[in-house]
């Protein structure tokens, strides 16, 4: 796999990227300050927020059980899925017994986190990726490059050379038109599908419900119209009670788009009862681990109250410069790179805590105030600690500390003893700083020897 | 009898002392002429942040840890730092960098200096002078968000006659410096870097200011390397010139 | 063991030691779950709901009882619907003109085919100009959703100040347990995922209009 810095190096060369991650997190930055002026307690509420979803987390088994129970007096399947492969091959299962040959999937990042469209595809099973940005990005082969709007890397003539593989090259590149043969394409499918398989992004223990939050309605088609419905929940998407919810659907939409409230918010709690006149008559939730529990009791815990808006990337001054792709991960952003290293070893993932500045952006975006430059911080720590006692940068920084604990050694490497400031020698900068900026040049005299002279006195 | 004058102990940082002495010294002439009485401990070094940034707390607390002695036995009633992020390791992270390290007692010495530690514009209120030129404010990202210093920058240079401050998009995003950043991940650096001086350009300024001088160092080489002169000054500096 | 006490196991194990406290920014004890406050002007509801619903995107009509049949023909006319859906248990008058077929709801088949779908409301949410729908009106999941037209009856005295005001009180609002689905609505369906550039009806109705009757 690419490092960080390769991909970095076609990010940045690409212009049409470049104007399309511009135009999205300019528009984001306005749109949230106009979605957050609507509510007149919006720090309260952020604050109460992190205090509610950590509390949460503290009674995680408690929540989680309650929710179970109350689903499955309601005739809903629970599976406890401890990884990807587990939650794959339940619903490889549940889709096979009912037969299916098409399912299709409202937006779910839990299901690109564990590829489950690869273990369907393996098996025959065709799977639709139905919400308008994922659709084209499966359409395109490629991966979500954001969290909410996984084809904002996307020029309108990009999606309409995706979308004119299946129309025929019979489609202009006006918005309008394409969103109208995707609805024509999709619902086809919408009513062929034997199996309809969402996300979600809450669950609610107090009533045994889950939430899908959306614009577009294809999480409310998905849970609708098949047969069968299978929710994948990351285990720790949830909520106690409905007043809890009622601060969060407050926040999410305000943070992801500006928007006061989303288009659908579509609260399930069960198959269709009797009574009913439609919905699926099976309903399936898949809680999903996946490394989430490893996370819990150490310092990077916090990480686990994201609710999934996407605002840390809309603001990160990183992602703006390399979009979704150059974190190379299902997860970008800064909540990617904290995420990603935490979920997965890989070596790649482990260099993703130096695709920040620690600017504090994100901290400050963050609708559940997520300190997300610590944790980024934490994960470096976490890697030193890891580094042999032979790596060049530990060797590097015991050096320095050595010296600079000491006055005398300060002001030997600083050059602050010498009457004039000490112009750095151009070699003794790095190349890699030498090719974008020049050297700094220091003016007059060193500000210690300065101080000893004329600045003397107090 | 005079009034008390302030006794200040100023960190000057290692970026004055290493690139920057200029600053340091625009630092001292303004705030004496504030009737403050300046020094500098002699025995203080840096602050820490270019190793615990890096994730090697231990080197870092071990530099840190000298800095905090000799400004906790310095007599002054405030410790000046000219720099919103080495003034925010201080105040913010210090505590916590000694408590990952094990170390309580310089933990809570660190706690107890906390609440004398000023970036410079604290202390400098509606500073006076004239300056006749059109100014990019830069927000550095520390001193914006952990220490929550908006105002008094601005309050400075409003204060300064002939000044206006130009409104440019992106004044409070990140430069792209982040200390070893820049070097690790040069490509995304030097695209931050021009994202900022591409608005400051638009903007119409005629100088750019800030308060940390490791953001005005990165961005001053990008100008410089794009073959801008537009000058570029520490807020220290631009007073210091205001009033002299 | 069942995998469910194994996972659960395994979230209590770890659990077992606290996370570690953020020393620079340190968790704030919250009492309860504040309310949201709004910035809007709601001492009218009706208005308020007007005014959201019509930001969102849905074309509001105000009126009586008696002005239902007129807000249908409205509707018809515009948008030139040859058939539709009615939800049984609307519990305003409504006689589909000669030429337009009504389909009996008794499947998401027939609500596809529908040019115009109508139904209730459960309540009204004056803040965000949401209606409240569900599973156990006889609009179902799917007579809101599969018609590129949806137009919903909402009766005043259903209308609530804010989400709050439902969420709240859940349980008094549904003393028989949720019904399957509850969903809110809030404007025609949207999508801005080419170039951020709204367009509306990529999945759901593509108009929503909304009769709100007193």
């Amino acid at each position: 796999m690419s490092t960080l810095r390769e991909r970095a190096r076609i990010a940045v060369a690409n212009d049409e990227l470049q104007v399309a991650l511009e135009r999205a997190t300019d528009r984001f930055a306005t749109q949230k300050v106009a979605g957050a002026s609507t509510v007149a307690n919006y720090e309260e509420l952020r604050e109460a927020a992190r205090w509610v979803r950590a509390g949460v987390l503290a009674r995680l088994p408690d929540v989680l059980g309650e929710l179970a129970d109350k689903l499955e007096s309601r005739g809903v399947h629970v599976h406890w899925a401890s990884d990807g492969a587990d939650a794959n091959a339940y619903i490889l299962d549940v889709a096979q017994q009912c037969g299916a040959k098409v399912v299709v999937k409202s937006k779910s990042m839990a299901s690109e986190e564990i590829h489950l469209n690869d273990t369907l595809g393996a098996a025959g099973i065709e799977a639709v990726e139905t919400d308008l940005g994922e659709w084209i990005i499966q359409l395109a082969r490629e991966t979500p490059s954001h969290i909410i709007l996984p084809a904002i890397h996307k020029t309108r003539k990009d999606i309409a050379a995706v979308l004119n593989q299946v129309a025929g090259g019979d489609l202009s590149d006006v918005p309008a038109e394409l969103c109208a043969f995707a609805r024509q394409q999709l619902r086809a499918k919408f009513m062929q599908a034997e199996v309809g398989i969402s996300g979600v992004n809450f669950g609610v223990a107090e009533t045994g419900s889950v939430v899908i939050i959306t614009n577009e309605g294809n999480g409310r088609l998905v849970t609708s119209v098949p047969r069968t419905h299978i929710a994948v929940m990351g285990m720790e998407r949830v909520l106690q009670t409905w007043e809890q919810f009622e601060l969060m659907l407050a926040l999410l939409p305000r943070a992801a788009t500006g928007q006061q409230i989303t288009t659908y918010v579509n609260a399930l709690s069960g198959p269709r009862r009797p009574g009913e006149v439609d919905g699926p008559d099976e309903m399936h939730l898949v809680i999903l681990d996946n490394g989430r529990s490893d996370i819990l009791g150490t310092e990077f815990q916090e990480i686990l109250h994201c609710i999934r808006c996407g605002a840390c990337l809309n603001v990160c001054p990183v992602y703006r410069q390399i979009g979704g792709h150059g974190y190379g991960a299902v997860y970008s952003g800064p909540v990617g790179a904290v995420l990603t290293p935490l979920l997965s070893a890989a070596e790649e993932a482990g260099e993703l805590q130096n695709a920040s500045t620690l600017c504090g952006a994100c901290w400050q975006a963050c609708p559940v105030k997520i300190p997300l430059q610590d944790l980024l911080l934490g994960l470096r720590r976490k890697k030193a600690e890891e580094a042999t006692s032979f790596s060049g940068e530990r060797l590097a920084w015991q050096a320095w500390g050595t010296a600079w604990s000491k006055p005398g050694a300060y002001r030997a490497t600083t050059g602050v003893a010498g009457a004039a400031a000490k112009v750095v020698p151009e070699s003794w900068v790095p190349v890699r700083w030498r090719e974008g900026r020049m050297a700094p040049r220091p003016r007059g005299t060193s500000f210690r020897h300065w101080m000893g002279g004329e600045g003397s006195g107090t | 009898m005079t009034a008390k004058r302030t006794r200040v102990a100023l960190l000057p940082t290692c970026v004055v002392d290493t690139v920057a002495p200029q600053v340091g010294i625009a630092t001292v002439r303004v705030l004496r002429r504030l009737g403050m009485d300046v020094r500098v401990p002699e025995a203080a070094t840096c602050c820490g942040q270019p190793a615990w940034n890096a994730g090697f707390a231990a080197d870092a607390a071990k530099v840190a840890r000298h800095t905090l002695r000799a400004l906790a036995d310095a007599p002054a009633d405030v410790v000046c730092v000219p720099a919103g992020s080495c003034a925010t390791m201080i105040k913010v992270f210090w505590p916590e960098l000694f408590h990952v390290v094990g170390d309580e007692t310089s933990r809570r010495t660190a706690e107890a200096l906390a609440p004398k530690v000023r970036e410079f514009s604290e202390l400098v209120g509606d500073a006076g002078g004239h300056y006749e030129h059109t100014v990019a404010y830069h927000h550095s990202c520390h001193m914006l968000r952990e220490l929550g210093l908006r105002e008094s920058p601005e309050r400075a240079l409003a204060s300064l006659d002939g000044c206006t401050t130009a409104d440019w998009p992106g004044a409070d995003r990140c430069c792209g410096f982040g200390g070893l950043f820049s070097v690790k991940q040069p490509e995304i650096s030097v695209a931050m870097a021009d994202d900022k001086v591409d608005g400051i350009e638009a903007s119409g300024a005629g100088v750019l200011v800030g308060c940390d001088q490791s953001c005005l160092m990165h961005l001053e080489g990008r100008l410089r390397k794009r073959g801008s002169t537009l000058p570029v000054r520490h807020l220290a500096e631009v007073l210091d010139e205001a009033q002299s | 063991m069942t995998g469910r006490e194994a996972f659960l196991d395994r979230l209590r194990t770890r659990l077992a030691v606290p996370a570690p406290e953020n020393l620079p920014h340190p968790l704030v004890p919250v009492e309860g779950v504040p309310a949201v406050a709004y910035n809007l002007d709601l001492d009218d509801p009706v208005a308020a709901f007007e005014r959201a619903a019509t930001a969102a995107g849905a074309t509001v009509r105000r009126g009586g009882l008696a002005d239902a049949g007129d807000i249908v023909a409205e509707v018809l006319a515009t948008v030139g619907a040859r058939t539709a859906v009615v939800a049984g248990d609307l519990d305003v008058d409504i006689t589909l003109p000669a030429g337009v077929e009504a389909l009996p709801f008794d499947s998401p088949v027939q609500c596809e085919r529908a040019d115009l779908g109508i139904t209730g409301a459960a309540y009204g949410i004056a803040a965000t100009g949401s209606l409240v729908l569900h599973a156990g009106a006889a609009g179902g999941r799917t007579a809101s959703l599969l018609p590129p037209v949806h137009l919903a009856f909402l009766r005043t005295e259903r209308l609530l100040r804010d989400a709050g005001e439902l969420f709240r009180r859940l349980g008094e609002r549904f003393p028989g347990g949720l019904p399957s689905q509850l969903v809110l609505v809030t404007g025609p369906s949207r999508s801005a995922d080419i170039e951020l550039e709204v367009t509306v009806g990529v999945h759901g109705p593509r108009q929503l209009w909304i009769g709100v009757l007193t």
